[in-house]
């Protein structure tokens, strides 16, 4: 928890009047840190940041050395890297969550965040899909067909799991992004 | 502009033609995006029948995970099968390479461990990006085995990993295989992992004719056990 409650923004980039300006369009919404260098955005790296928007040309250490050391220490964050050459499927492969193109919109900056912040939530709902599942078969392990047949609690939990299902299914076309799909999977393995 | 040049393809296919892989009424062809899953104990075919499964598309790609088998030794596993090598890809991820070397091939993509399950997401991607416009005839992806997995993460992990990877099948209309030994795990994690599957080949041996088969979760197909 922060202070404030808000999700915290750690923006790394070395060009101070940029840097600013994307701090203006998100401060409405989100608690932001700046950092300058590598070195910097390490420092002021903490278990509250949520997402980290990385320039990839910073002076010093580069917006990879920067993730690479950030992952090597378990962070659970979601980073961004902010570039003006088209990463195509490297940023993938080097581990980045997203990326976003140079100069960004401010509806695009602000857009990539909400969706690195609800890639969080979704990995939370799988999980509680699971837990529900687990329960059912626990359930099932443990009683005849005719008793759960006639259990309230059996039927509200189908009902969950379906809703769940439901809900879960309905977002299921992200998978087709490559970077969503492999993120995905990197954000389960993160967050144990 | 964030990502959306990294959006693979959808299949543009009607069905999936499993040829006479499963002498199983209404199972001649299944629906694009279904998830089936192979289910039985050691020494029964599992694995086999997977490749039989991959290779009934003659037209379409395939990917084959595997944790078990090296991936050169896997295509000539798949060539056997299907009298051809092409066009079956591998994510090798069983932590050893026969060339003593990791760099990725045209065919094979190396993952450093079984237990690496980002890495071994990451494969399947640098596969389907690699096929390109050849995936709109189909693309057939198979893990084998979900058991060996489980060996090398916590279950919790592996329903996770499955429930990303057969939401992919699903959502771009592949034909989603695995392979699960139910009797190695604890009932409750079979029950969790099985779940996330449309369709379960049970597999079990028979006195007479060796195994027999069944189909689960398939409208037009019986539930009784047939021989295989």
């Amino acid at each position: 928890m922060t202070a404030t409650d808000e999700p915290v923004v750690l923006v790394v980039e070395d060009e101070p009047d940029v840097g600013e300006t994307y701090e203006l369009w998100l401060a409405g919404d989100y608690e932001v840190r700046r950092a300058a260098t590598g070195t910097e955005a390490l420092e002021a790296l903490d278990e509250d940041v949520d997402v980290v928007l990385l320039d990839r040309m910073l002076p010093g250490m580069s917006g990879e050395a920067v993730l690479s050391e950030l992952r090597d220490r378990g962070h659970d964050v979601q980073v961004a890297m902010v570039t003006a050459v088209d990463p195509d499927f490297d940023i993938v492969e080097m581990g980045f969550d997203a990326y976003v193109t140079k100069p960004p919109t401010r509806e695009t900056l602000l857009e990539t965040i909400t969706d690195l912040l609800e890639r969080r939530e979704r990995t939370d709902r799988v999980r509680e899909y699971r837990a529900l599942l687990s329960k059912r078969a626990a359930l099932e392990g443990g009683k005849s067909g005719t008793e759960l047949v006639e259990s309230d609690a059996y039927d509200e939990l189908e009902e969950q799991i379906a809703a769940l299902e439901d809900e879960l299914e309905a977002d299921e076309d992200r998978l087709l992004d490559d970077s969503e799909f492999v993120g995905a999977l990197r954000d389960f393995e993160e967050s144990d | 502009m964030s990502s959306e040049d990294l959006s693979s393809r959808r299949v543009q296919v009607e069905d999936y033609d499993l040829d006479d892989v499963l002498p199983v009424e209404g199972l001649a062809a299944i629906d694009p995006g279904t998830n089936v899953l192979i289910s039985g104990g050691r020494m029964l075919g599992k694995d086999r029948l997977a490749l039989e499964l991959l290779a009934a598309g003659a037209d379409d790609q395939a990917i084959a995970v595997t944790p078990d088998t090296a991936g050169s030794r896997l295509r000539e596993d798949f060539a056997s099968v299907a009298g051809r090598l092409d066009p079956l890809r591998v994510v090798d991820c069983t932590g050893a390479s026969d060339s003593g070397s990791f760099d990725d091939t045209d065919d094979v993509k190396y993952v450093t461990s079984p237990g690496d399950l980002t890495g071994i997401g990451m494969g399947i991607v640098k596969c389907t990006r690699e096929m390109g416009e050849s995936v709109d005839d189909g693309l057939r992806l198979a893990v084998l085995s979900l058991s060996t997995l489980l060996r090398y993460s916590d279950p919790d992990r592996v329903f996770n990993f499955l429930h990303t990877v057969t939401g992919r099948v699903s959502a771009a209309d592949y034909l989603g295989i695995a392979t699960l030994d139910p009797g190695a795990h604890d009932p409750q994690d079979v029950n969790t992992l099985t779940s996330q599957f449309d369709v379960v080949v049970e597999l079990r041996e028979a006195d007479e004719v060796g195994r027999e088969a069944r189909v689960l979760g398939h409208h037009e197909s019986p539930r009784t056990w047939q021989p295989l």
